[in-house]
């Protein structure tokens, strides 16, 4: 076997949002080392500076189209805390009711158009579970595949309702929301909830009941469940964990093993008067850090956040800094120097446990402590498989994003249940200057805004969103990013076709878009370049 | 609130304007930015303060400018309930009425 | 059968999103009924078998023959007009778009970013972005006035915040099925089909629009948007309120003002201070009129709607 070491550039990788380089150095067929470089700039703190206050609103949905609707929230939410805005429990249902439908959306669009492909990958064609797999998740043509592309259109309308359309709606403002739904709304909504389970949640996805599948609370439980019924191991889902079980992916795609999460969806009767220091003890969906080495819990709060730009293509002072303290002066000549600045993405940390990863395998780590409140929601499942797994991986990671169906779509319910028709949407809010932090978890992870307003415009405009935690490079210490570190240790079976670089790039559903150049490391000659998938 | 009661406070008013009560009529807000102005004024008043809302909108008993603009035909004028339907406002009035917050 | 290749620049990947919604036909029914065979797109790629770079080289080259080319996101200029600040595939993504746009038989740029530069573009546009063939409302944008794909057209702009899945889909089975020669295009290259008719067309507040009675603030149930809340419906060219988002609304009809997403100068005024979600106004007057209103008769139509106006204008009429 050699022992030289390939280096693999992806450029791109594809089916990930925007644009990703992914750097590799391989070595015996494995990765050695990485790194990840964010190859768009637009500016959007740089559009937003001196603009009306909320612009921020108009704005920042269209930073992503996937995750608009976390972003309206954040900027609303930073706006309601700049201004000292009152937000009626009736907007605060409305605004959760949508970013949830958004976050329905994306389990089957994001699962069928984007992960599983890569399970018809030739690379797969030895699994028993291959044959099966080409016929359901073929792009286009793949039975599940149509179904679920779909489908993924339906929990929107919920969204469209609200706020008129989805992507790209404004409909929430501080003070509230745009909208006052009527009854026939509600109705609706609730019907195409209903449409969405019973055609596709639980025949296609779980082959169970919502309520069967809400029993599985351990790892021991799971099996169990797949092992009840052919129904259950032949659903979607018991597909997908017993042909990854077979190809490998419990077995690379490990991460750091320390995770964030903002928390999110705030309690209707909880944060009407919110403050960013109110925000930890008013979400139904507590926030956290998960720390796997010390298997601890502890809260999450803002002031911990620091920015750390040495790898990245700005042109700041001074160490990590606070997203408050920004200044975002992008450098004019951004080449790629892999011991100097690589990436448009800063390196996000902690400022006691630097890097962390974001997204709904973090979520569900953290909803399975003790550090939450009673009434808030927990939820051991993932935790448990995570420990009694070793860790994290491709699979658990997917997984996790796909358990969330279960609380998203029991959270839509409460929501549509608890709006209460006769009671007002939206209180018109006083404009002042001052300084508001509005964060929430986006499908893929913790975003937040920071908004500083001066003279009745905006001084300063900050986004993190979960990618950025994710996808940013080396801190100035040197240790790897959340997606660099999850690469290292990943085997490459064909390096022409490293479709494995893709699956972990994929599991953390990173908004970029990313190709592979193959190096040879010691003469630095570019071998190939190639798509993952 | 009954339709007395918003006869009853519509009588109030005509009678405070008829007292002379002096309001602000100038200076006509240019803009929406000016117009705004004077609706941040009017949420800073204590919700009851009626004299302070006429004063700061510069109320009149009567058809204003060369023009001779009038409440009839302002946009918040809400004809069959004789009401300002401008949310800072939110009181009855007379078509022949007119402030500065006058709008089309 | 044609052969699409959809690439993005500075993009959001909305109009991506807003077209994966699309029902008759769905997405996947475009690939299996109407033979449009997708080369490749950044979120749905298919497998190659080969790698991207080679297939853009065939397709330039000729070898793949390029059916439509559809773009969406800006083109990225910055730093310097270099385009470096969006490298694909290992080089400026702009670099791509001029060969495969000279390479095409129709271009389509899908959404604002593509059109005429959308919110990239907004002062003091950063990244120096620019349309296909528009900035904002200056003709020329990165391709230059004069373009013309291989099929003799103009880029075919598909604006909007983003565009309405349908937009794009008849637009695409148009051309699939031989009707491209039906396309009638407006001044901004716009298929007249969809953008002919305003925003406000079918809109369901119509009615208060016509009797003057303003929703004042927010979540109320009753009122035009017109009057205090900025809307731009009016003066907008969409089938908004025609052909209903996700199959069951539309932003007015939800309570949120227009804001013009289909004009090349979105986002108006560049979103200066005191200018979001609030009407414009001098002297009391909108300063911006329904399209080909003019003040003497908007003033007039303003006295005969109030002196005509039902009580029921005055009540809510979205009731629980």
């Amino acid at each position: 076997m050699s022992t030289q070491v390939q280096t693999l550039d992806i450029s791109p990788v594809g089916r990930v949002e925007g644009d990703l380089d992914v750097r590799v150095d391989i070595q015996d067929g494995v990765v050695v080392d990485a790194w990840t470089s964010a190859e768009l700039f637009r500016g959007f703190e740089l559009i937003l500076r001196d603009k009306d206050p909320q612009a921020g609103l108009v704005v920042t949905p269209r930073a992503c189209g996937i995750c608009g609707a976390s972003h309206l929230t954040c900027a609303a939410w930073a706006l309601d805390t700049a201004w000292g805005a009152e937000v009626p429990r009736n907007a605060i249902l409305a605004r959760n009711l949508g970013q949830l439908a958004e976050s329905l959306q994306s389990l089957p669009r994001h699962h069928y158009g984007l992960f599983q492909i890569d399970l018809t990958n030739k690379n797969y064609s030895q699994s028993p579970f291959y044959e099966e797999a080409v016929k359901r998740w073929a792009p286009f043509t793949g039975r599940n595949y149509e179904i679920g592309v779909t489908i993924s259109g339906k929990p929107v309308e919920i969204y469209a309702l609200l706020g008129g359309q989805w992507p790209h709606s404004s409909y929430m403002v501080p003070g509230g929301v745009m909208c006052a739904p009527t009854l026939t709304d509600i109705t609706r909504a609730w019907s195409i909830l209903e449409h969405f389970r019973t055609n596709w949640l639980e025949p296609i996805w779980l082959g169970c009941s919502l309520e069967r599948y809400e029993e599985i609370r351990t790892y021991e439980d799971f099996l169990a469940w797949l092992d009840e019924s052919p129904d259950h191991a032949n659903s979607d889902l018991g597909m997908y964990w017993r042909m990854g079980l077979d190809v490998g992916l419990d077995k690379f795609g490990r991460g750091l093993g320390k995770y964030l999460s903002w928390g999110y969806l705030p309690h209707e009767d909880k944060y009407n008067k919110p403050t960013i220091e109110g925000r930890n003890g008013a979400l139904h969906m507590p926030s956290g850090v998960y720390d796997g080495a010390a298997d601890s819990h502890q809260l999450m709060d803002q002031q911990f956040t620091r920015e750390d730009v040495t790898h990245a293509w700005y042109d700041e002072d001074g160490g990590p800094t606070h997203p408050w303290d920004r200044t975002t002066r992008p450098v004019a000549q951004n080449k790629g120097d892999f011991d100097g600045k690589y990436s448009w993405a800063t390196a996000v940390l902690h400022s006691d446990f630097g890097h962390l990863e974001a997204g709904p395998l973090a979520r569900e780590l953290i909803y399975g402590g003790d550090h939450m409140e009673s009434w808030q929601h927990r939820d051991g499942l993932v935790l448990d498989m995570y420990r009694k797994m070793g860790g994290a991986s491709v699979l658990l990671r997917h997984f996790a994003r796909m358990h969330e169906a279960k609380a998203i779509y029991r959270n839509m319910e409460h929501c549509l249940r608890e709006l209460k028709l006769d009671e007002p949407f939206y209180i018109r809010p006083r404009e002042k200057d001052g300084q508001g932090w509005g964060a929430t978890e986006a499908i893929r992870g913790a975003l937040c805004h920071w908004i500083d307003v001066k003279d009745g415009k905006i001084k300063n405009y900050q986004i993190i969103a979960p990618t950025t935690w994710n996808v940013g490079p080396r801190s100035g210490e040197g240790q790897r990013g959340p997606i660099e570190e999850s690469l290292v240790g990943t085997p490459i079976a064909d390096p022409s076709d490293p479709v494995e670089v893709g699956h972990v790039a994929r599991s953390y559903d990173s908004c970029l878009v990313c190709t592979v150049h193959a190096h040879d490391a010691r003469t630095g000659a570019e071998l190939a370049r190639f798509r993952t998938a | 609130m009954s339709k007395t009661d918003d006869d009853m406070l519509r009588e109030k008013i005509a009678k405070i304007l008829g007292n002379g009560l002096e309001t602000q009529t100038e200076p006509f807000p240019e803009d929406h930015n000016q117009f705004d102005e004077v609706l941040r004024e009017l949420r800073q008043l204590p919700s009851d303060d009626l004299e302070g809302k006429l004063v700061v909108s510069g109320f009149v008993d009567h058809p204003y400018g060369d023009e001779q603009q009038r409440c009839l035909e302002c946009m918040y004028y809400l004809v069959h309930r004789r009401w300002c339907d401008l949310p800072e406002l939110a009181v009855p009035v007379e078509p022949e009425w007119w402030c500065r917050l006058w709008r089309i | 059968m044609a052969n699409l290749l959809w690439l993005q620049g500075g993009a959001c990947s909305g109009n991506t999103m807003s077209f994966l919604n699309a029902e008759e036909p769905s997405a996947c029914d475009l690939v299996t009924d109407f033979g449009i065979n997708v080369l490749w797109h950044p979120s749905l790629g298919m497998e190659l078998g080969d790698n991207l770079q080679q297939l853009l080289r065939k397709c330039i080259s000729g070898e793949i023959k390029l059916d439509i080319f559809v773009f969406e996101g800006t083109v990225v200029n910055a730093p310097n007009g270099t385009g470096e600040w969006n490298r694909f595939a290992g080089r400026p993504m702009r670099d791509w778009v001029r060969e495969l746009s000279d390479a095409a038989d129709f271009v389509v740029a899908i959404g604002d970013c593509a059109t005429w530069g959308g919110i990239p573009a907004t002062a003091p546009n950063p990244s120096e972005s620019q349309g296909l063939q528009f900035l904002k409302r200056g003709h020329g944008g990165y391709l230059g006035a004069e373009f013309k794909s291989k099929a003799g057209l103009p880029v075919i702009n598909i604006p909007g915040c983003p565009a309405h899945p349908d937009w794009v889909t008849q637009i695409l089975v148009a051309v699939a099925t031989g009707r491209a020669g039906d396309l009638a295009l407006d001044e901004f290259q716009r298929p007249k089909t969809f953008f002919q008719s305003f925003t406000q067309t079918g809109c369901t507040r119509n009615m208060h629009f016509a009797y003057k009675v303003s929703a004042t603030e927010f979540g109320q149930r009753k009122g035009c948007l017109f009057y205090d809340l900025g809307c731009r419906g009016p003066m907008t060219h969409s089938p908004c309120n025609r052909i209903l988002w996700n199959r069951v609304s539309s932003k007015t009809r939800a309570g949120m003002p227009c804001m013009g997403c289909t004009e090349p100068e979105f986002p108006f005024f560049d979103l200066a201070p005191g200018t979001v979600f609030k009407t414009q106004t001098v002297m009391g007057v909108p300063k911006e009129l329904p399209e080909g209103v003019d003040k003497t008769g908007y003033i007039k139509l303003t006295g005969a709607a109030k002196a005509a106006a039902p009580a029921w204008a005055e009540q809510d009429i979205f009731v629980v």
